[in-house]
């Protein structure tokens, strides 16, 4: 096993109120398998939580939960103390959640549609007055979005698949982040992107929850965990079979719970 | 040896649809000289003939435009459906139960105001229209069936239950054995504005207007673009794709039907089959040439009905009329090809690579 990269980010921070509580999550798919099972947790704001596990052991349910696509669950779900559960995508993100969707094309962005209109996805709300939308509103928005995080976008009415990689993954984090969301789910945010993009995304993430936001990060890359993490939690079948303080993980008892051994 | 590769082209210029159509159009003009020329006419004798009995005095401009009101309506219905990336093959029945609702509403119902009486009548064919379209929309957002079979059917579907009602419960006895509906009272009929030119005209000219405002500026518009680039970024973003794809399904057969209801009130006056002669089909061309864009197939719409004129009055010269539909089609053929070539580009490829 490798070296564990040293962390470059303060793990110091002052940590606040509780902002997102799972409680007694469980998902039955269609053959009464469970993809969830019993799975409850905590973030704080100011706290980092990494969501460690192999692809497809219940991450993108456990995202789809919190956010209010998946609706058929068991357990509850609160923002801010408020009850979500029965709560629909646009009553969450009112209560300030943001979701970066491991899927980044095809989820988070929509193909064959242009720029702007991917920028407005998460508050055209906001655009419009009664059935009118705004562009002017819509390009004001896109122009903040462009500077505050250095976006390189040449031609925002072309498609969205104009941007490179890490243009979009700064164009989709930029437009969850923007509006300073109390709470963040983060799925597979930096995957496929070069170093540099990684090392922007790593620092908007620290920043944002600096400024207080409980964040979600489901991760497979283990160093990445480490690095942005203050506690770790492993997802192995649905199920929460580790959790531990940064401080006490070692990459060998997380591979292993990610593995589904018990030492 | 180099490989050639097609790739898509980052950026397109702006006007790229606009010049393939230029383009589409150029080559359908070229297409119909030569086959004029092996049938030993002058091509430049028949189009300036066209030209003049098409768009040359009042008289003809109206009755260009007249031919141009269906497709332009059944047009915008396509293109609105297309937002959610749907297609509408079914514009032509719908247009049949647009007249066929109206004439339902006309013998059931008596009102003495004849502006809202002619108001009526053509809500009852916008909502005929829409009707026509309901079962392939259930179906589509119920059960996933594709649109396209179900909205093609739905033509022969209607266009036998016009050949029914118009031999049957519908048939005037004083049509002389021929199987059509009896004629609605004058006092229902669209007045004309310019000439021939009926005031269905400026109906299109708002609906054009409607059908640009929804698409572009509205936030229905908005939601049925996110939900046709891709229904998981639909839900993501809160927004119920199913719901988006069955109104713009209604309201895209609704504009059919109302091209119907026109039709009957300021054309034909009655159900017969003449109400359509294959608008609902030359629609989905005119909707295509344009890349979906009202403003585009009302242009390209008013050239079309002339184009349909021209081609029906060179025939006293002894021209088929086809010659029309060819250019019509070799124009969709030219202008597709067009727009593919400014959307991709082939790059050489060396195998080292």
């Amino acid at each position: 096993m490798g070296e564990v990269k040293t962390s470059n980010f303060k793990k110091d921070n002052k940590k606040g109120d509780v902002k997102l509580e799972v409680k007694d999550i469980s998902l039955t798919n269609g053959e009464q398998l469970k993809s969830l099972d019993n799975i409850s947790f905590s973030i704080q704001s100011g706290e980092i939580l990494g969501v460690a596990g192999v692809s497809g052991n219940g991450q993108v349910e456990l995202a789809n939960v919190i956010c209010g696509i998946e609706k058929e669950f068991q357990g509850r779900v609160l923002i801010n103390s408020q009850d979500v559960s029965k709560k629909g995508v646009k009553s969450r993100k009112k209560l300030s959640l943001s979701y970066i969707p491991e899927n980044r094309l095809g989820v988070g962005l929509a193909p064959g549609v242009s720029v702007l209109d991917n920028s407005a996805i998460k508050e055209y709300f906001k655009a419009s007055y009664g059935p009118h939308l705004s562009k002017g509103k819509m390009v004001g928005y896109l122009n903040d979005l462009i500077k505050q995080f250095a976006i390189k976008a040449p031609d925002v009415k072309a498609e969205i698949s104009t941007l490179s990689g890490g243009n979009m993954q700064k164009l989709l984090m930029g437009r969850e982040l923007i509006s300073n969301p109390e709470v963040i789910v983060a799925a597979q945010p930096t995957r496929g992107l070069d170093v540099s993009a990684v090392e922007a995304i790593h620092k908007l993430i620290i920043s944002q929850r600096d400024k207080g936001s409980a964040v979600l990060l489901i991760s497979e890359d283990l160093d990445e965990l480490f690095k942005l993490s203050n506690r770790i939690i492993v997802l192995y079948e649905g199920k929460v079979v580790k959790e531990v303080e940064i401080d006490s993980a070692t990459i060998e008892t997380i591979g292993y719970a990610m593995a589904g051994i018990n030492e | 040896m180099n490989k050639y590769i097609l790739s898509k082209k980052l950026y397109r210029n702006e006007l790229a649809t606009f010049y393939s159509f230029l383009i589409g159009f150029l080559i359908a003009i070229a297409v119909g000289s030569l086959i004029l020329f092996i049938q030993e006419k002058n091509p430049f004798d028949v189009f300036s003939l066209m030209l003049k009995l098409s768009i040359g005095s009042v008289n003809s401009l109206s009755n260009s435009l007249n031919k141009a009101i269906p497709l332009i309506l059944a047009g915008l219905g396509i293109s609105i459906i297309n937002s959610v990336k749907l297609w509408n093959i079914g514009a032509e029945g719908q247009i049949f139960m647009g007249a066929i609702a109206l004439n339902f509403v006309y013998i059931n119902t008596s009102i003495n105001n004849s502006q809202i009486y002619i108001l009526l009548l053509l809500v009852s064919g916008f909502l005929g229209g829409a009707f026509c379209i309901l079962f392939p929309a259930i179906t589509k957002v119920l059960f996933g069936v594709n649109e396209i079979i179900t909205t093609l059917l739905t033509n022969y579907i209607v266009f036998g239950l016009t050949i029914y009602l118009i031999n049957g419960a519908w048939k005037d006895p004083a049509s002389l054995n021929f199987p059509a509906a009896a004629y609605v009272s004058e006092s229902v009929y669209l007045p004309t504005v310019l000439g021939k030119l009926s005031s269905g005209f400026l109906i299109c000219i708002l609906f054009t207007l409607i059908a640009y405002y929804i698409k572009d500026k509205s936030v229905f518009g908005y939601e049925m673009r996110i939900a046709g680039g891709s229904e998981l970024t639909a839900i993501y973003a809160g927004i119920s794709a199913k719901q988006k794809a069955f109104f713009a399904m209604l309201i895209g057969g609704g504009f059919a039907g109302l091209a119907g209801a026109i039709e009957l009130l300021s054309q034909t006056h009655r159900v017969s089959t003449g109400i359509s002669q294959g608008f609902g089909y030359t629609a989905i061309i005119v909707a295509a040439i344009t890349g979906m864009r009202p403003i585009g197939i009302f242009l390209v719409g008013c050239l079309f009905g002339a184009l349909t004129i021209g081609g029906s009055v060179i025939q006293t010269i002894g021209v088929s009329s086809y010659i029309a539909e060819i250019i019509q089609a070799t124009t969709l053929f030219g202008a597709l090809v067009a727009q593919f070539f400014f959307s991709y580009e082939i790059l050489k490829k060396d195998e080292n690579d």
